[in-house]
């Protein structure tokens, strides 16, 4: 094997898609052929996650890592194991900056693929890590492994439903059957669209949405994190968790566009929903 | 998208030819496959683990059949390119109106799916050795502010091992980990009494 040099930045710069095409290849070539290069893009690779889980990609990077890095379920997990290791391991001075983000955890949430929202990745990630952190305590306790840091929040506090779900397909599919209103309360956190797409999956999807009916089109919010999460029994669907205090009784739609990589945004469609005050019948019932 | 199944015949086949020292061959085996993965993965892959996974169950079946391979790690190569492009292709060709896709059924992800998820990693967790688990958390271990690179050079060293072979015990234990989610998730957690 070769003496290989130890150069994080081209390491770290194709792990965010960043070397431009020839470089690529001759690097890919280069660590199939030499098991050194290989694991000096594992150590890139660690610490580029290690970086974004402390807060310390520069926001460029951190984009093109939620966007470009992780595109697999896969990607996303190992994040997730990183986190929860990293994290049961941690002195109790020094906590990953991003802990310091996140105040109320509050969304239920699903395995993988739920890495959108206002900062996506890192509320689910986050979420996930302080479950598993508290599982992880309990566990490496009973195994005689001591844990220097007690558990961030216990798992209760994170059932509180506080979090309204719509279901929506294209416009132009839309059937009359299906609910489009979203009420939202005053304990209301959370507007999570499932926007439904084709079974054509891009790496990621981007969202505005916008007032309907109003005289000039105004983009209220935007997203261009969204992933699509797979299902074995219907088409795929991408999920957008709405902050709900950015949102008033109003006529929305929701247009979501799927990037591929390297090229223009495709329109995949338009999503329309209702904003309303819960209705009465609801708020007896205290849902 | 695995088309082409990998048998025990090939697989042997495959091993000889990665190294004659069984347990050699195993490591270099699993170094291959990590590196068809992060191929995919930098490609832009969904689901790099399948195509990694038809890669060296190709790359084996090339190899019973008396294919010449001169270099098998830059054969494995441009089968991997070879592949990726085979799934650009299909992934064309998948495209699908929305008239034709079937309904999604609604369901909302309520706090059972959540409780779930978390039995399966502490079953997931309870699967590994003292030693694995040690050695994982070590592995994320970061006094200051130093590098991964030096971390694990020291962690090496201090097990008495190269860093070669405790990059290959971690992703022993990362795939360990990551199969029995992925089977966790897809079948739910073991029952407990």
């Amino acid at each position: 094997m070769s003496d290989f040099p130890y150069n994080s930045e081209r390491l770290t710069n194709y792990l965010l898609g960043k070397l431009p095409e020839p470089e690529r290849e001759r690097l890919e070539e280069d660590y199939f052929w030499d098991n050194e290069v290989f694991l000096a893009l594992i150590d890139a690779k660690d610490q580029l996650i290690s970086d974004y889980l402390n807060d310390k990609l520069q926001p460029e990077d951190r984009k093109r890592f939620e966007q470009h890095f992780l595109t697999s379920p896969g990607r996303k997990q190992e994040v997730e194991l990183a986190a929860s290791f990293r994290h049961s391991s941690l002195k109790s001075k020094r906590k990953p900056a991003v802990f310091s983000s996140i105040t109320t955890p509050s969304q239920p949430l699903k395995a993988h693929g739920v890495w959108q929202a206002h900062k996506p990745l890192i509320c689910v990630g986050i979420v996930i890590l302080l479950f598993i952190s508290g599982f992880m305590a309990i566990w490496l306790r009973s195994n005689s492994l001591v844990l220097p840091q007690p558990v961030e929040q216990p798992v209760s506090a994170l059932s509180g439903l506080t979090t309204v779900s719509l279901s929506l397909r294209p416009t132009s599919l839309r059937s009359s059957k299906r609910n489009t209103t979203a009420e939202v309360g005053p304990e209301t956190e959370t507007v999570e669209l499932y926007l439904e797409v084709s079974k054509e999956i891009f790496p990621t999807y981007q969202g505005s949405l916008f007032i309907r009916d109003s005289e000039k089109e105004e983009e209220v919010l935007s997203n261009d994190s969204l992933y699509a999460t797979k299902s074995e029994s219907g088409p795929p669907t991408v999920i957008w968790k709405l902050p709900a205090d950015k949102l008033q009784v109003n006529d929305y739609r929701a247009r979501l566009n799927g990037i591929a990589q390297d090229s223009a945004p495709i329109h995949i469609g338009n999503y329309d929903f209702e904003v309303r005050p819960p209705s009465p019948e609801n708020s007896s019932q205290g849902k | 998208m695995a088309n082409i199944p990998m048998t025990p015949e090939n697989f042997e086949r495959l091993l000889l030819c990665l190294n004659s020292n069984r347990e050699k061959a195993g490591e270099e085996y699993l170094l291959l496959w990590q590196k068809m993965r992060e191929y995919f993965a930098a490609r832009g892959s969904v689901h790099p683990e399948e195509l990694a996974d038809e890669t060296v169950s190709r790359l084996a079946k090339k190899i019973a059949d008396g294919e010449e391979i001169r270099n098998i790690y830059k054969y494995s190569y441009g089968l991997a390119r070879l592949i990726w492009m085979e799934s650009l292709r299909k992934h064309e060709n998948s495209h699908v109106s929305f008239e034709d896709a079937p309904v999604l059924p609604f369901a909302l992800q309520d706090f059972l799916l959540l409780k779930e998820e978390n039995a399966c990693y502490l079953h997931c967790l309870h699967q590994l050795t003292n030693e694995e688990k040690k050695l994982i958390v070590e592995y994320w271990e970061q006094e200051n502010d130093d590098l991964h690179y030096e971390a694990r050079k020291h962690q090496a060293e201090k097990m008495g091992i190269s860093s070669t072979a405790l990059r290959i015990r971690v992703f022993r234990i990362r795939k360990k980990l990551e199969d029995c989610l992925m089977n966790c998730r897809k079948n739910g957690p073991p029952k407990t009494k």
